[in-house]
């Protein structure tokens, strides 16, 4: 059988669990979420799910720049017009 | 009323390349096109509708930043000051092309608060897997689907913080949107990728 996943208290963190993810929230929310965190295994994994997303992202290959749209801007400087 | 900080003058690597370009070595913008272009074209990929739109976008941005250097302030990096040419420019090419369509997103994948279970046993394990075994192809392709089934709201907030690196400050005033706006879709766009994966995992992949 399923655990129910959120108290209210863990929805109160959940709103906030991005920001404490890039270490934007207040010292005493910063506090409340760690002391929460240690007690609650469902909002651990809720956070590290967040983080393993943003890894994955991250690790996204970046698509070359096609050749063509290179040579057009290697010609850029050459016959752009500078207003300055 | 608090007032907003005076923004400190930039003064890093590309800061001294613009005051070179402006003080005549023009050739010298060609070190910024080499530096940004790959981000600017994966940016635009990600919000643009069509490839041959992402190329134009480049194009554009590039020539509208060389045009009008000498209006850059020297107030942001010059990285948030090309994106911000970049998104706008974006946003006419969406706005041109009626074909492009907002996908329609259920509330539920939006959801912070009532998501699935996590399971019984603690963490699953595509949490903790090492990285490199974990990402293949099949699961990048899927991410770039989830990324562009995003309302375009959300996906340029993820876009700018998580792929781009920009502040959640630099994306408000990128975007001219007030930080706490951006710290909101960036919430919402981070569950609804994090449920997407969850799902993904869930059916066995």
């Amino acid at each position: 059988m399923a655990v129910k996943f959120h108290s209210s208290q863990c929805r109160a963190l959940a709103q906030k669990i991005s920001e404490y993810l890039d270490g934007e929230v207040d010292l005493q929310t910063r506090r409340l979420i760690q002391r929460h965190l240690k007690d609650c295994l469902q909002c651990r994994t809720c956070l590290a799910m967040l983080q393993r997303s943003r890894e994955l992202l991250r690790l996204l290959t970046q698509e070359q720049v096609p050749k063509t749209l290179r040579k057009k801007l290697e010609k850029l400087t050459a016959s752009g017009r500078m207003t300055c | 009323m608090k007032r907003p900080p005076t923004p400190r003058p930039t003064d890093d690597e590309d800061a001294h390349l613009i005051r070179a370009v402006l003080g005549g070595r023009k050739e010298l913008f060609q070190r910024l096109i080499d530096k940004y272009q790959t981000g600017l074209y994966n940016f635009g990929l990600r919000l643009c509708p069509e490839e041959r739109d992402a190329e134009e976008m480049v194009q554009d941005a590039f020539f509208q930043a060389y045009r009008f250097l000498h209006q850059f302030r020297f107030e942001s990096r010059f990285k948030t000051w090309l994106y911000k040419i970049a998104a706008s420019a974006c946003d006419k090419k969406r706005k041109r092309t009626r074909a492009a369509r907002e996908h329609e997103v259920s509330y539920e994948e939006f959801q912070t608060g009532k998501e699935k279970d996590p399971p019984l046993g603690g963490e699953p394990t595509w949490v903790s897997e090492p990285l490199d075994r974990l990402l293949n192809e099949e699961l990048a392709g899927y991410i770039r689907k989830a990324v562009a089934a995003l309302p375009e709201k959300y996906r340029l907030v993820l876009v700018l913080r998580d792929l781009e690196g920009f502040s959640t400050d630099e994306t408000a005033h990128l975007l001219r949107l007030k930080p706490e706006t951006v710290k909101v879709r960036l919430h919402r766009a981070r569950f609804f990728l994090k449920n997407k994966l969850q799902r993904y995992f869930a059916d066995g992949r």
